[in-house]
């Protein structure tokens, strides 16, 4: 029987260190800001990190990242993942470099197994000083 | 864009292990509705911290408390 996984966390970050020996994983400069000089905005690179466990079974899972402001998705990413049994950990790293926020606003950054939501963040766009 | 999958060195159920799960780029930026299940999430959200937001409200300047529960 299948068991629809937690989620530990979800962080956005610039960076992700894994220790080649200890398969330990240290996040860099996580935010939950970021300032652009015009809309759309440049690309910058950053690290979608989530810790899923507590599931069995294979699950589809998905990355979205939603307008707040007209609730329109507008980056979306699937793949699967495989639970042996509910003690594992399966970390999930989605690393962009050339996606583009459109606008100056929050955004929800979700994160759903099975369809439904098992983690989530806000995040928000804002324009530099200057462009205000 | 390129996907990697560790896979664990055995299936015993008695130990935390870890699979990490690799993606990099990718994805579909169609801007499109949200679906009906992450529309209600998110008003569902948005009713909780409306909520808050009522019950965390600086009293009013004559000191009468608000109304409600």
């Amino acid at each position: 029987m299948s068991q629809r996984p937690i989620a530990l966390a979800l962080f956005l970050c610039e960076q992700v260190i894994v220790d080649e020996e200890t398969r330990a994983v240290t996040l860099v400069n996580c935010f939950s800001q970021r300032r652009a000089a015009q809309v759309p905005a440049a690309p910058f690179p950053f690290v979608l990190v989530t810790v899923l466990t507590d599931g069995s079974g294979e699950f589809p899972v998905e990355v979205q990242i939603t307008r707040l402001d007209t609730d329109e998705i507008v980056y979306r990413r699937e793949a699967r993942a495989r639970f042996q049994h509910p003690l594992q950990e399966v970390r999930f790293r989605l690393r962009l470099t050339s996606f583009s926020f459109p606008a100056a606003c929050v955004y929800e950054v979700l994160f759903l197994a099975d369809g439904e939501v098992v983690a989530h963040r806000r995040f928000e766009i804002t324009l530099s000083e200057e462009q205000t | 864009m390129s996907e990697g999958v560790r896979q664990p060195s055995s299936g015993r159920p008695d130990r935390v292990e870890v699979v990490d799960v690799v993606l990099e780029d990718g994805g579909d930026t169609t801007v499109r509705p949200c679906s009906p299940t992450v529309k209600a999430f998110l008003d569902a959200q948005r009713e909780r911290l409306r909520r808050w937001e009522e019950r965390n409200a600086p009293p009013p300047a004559n000191g009468t408390a608000p109304e409600g529960p």
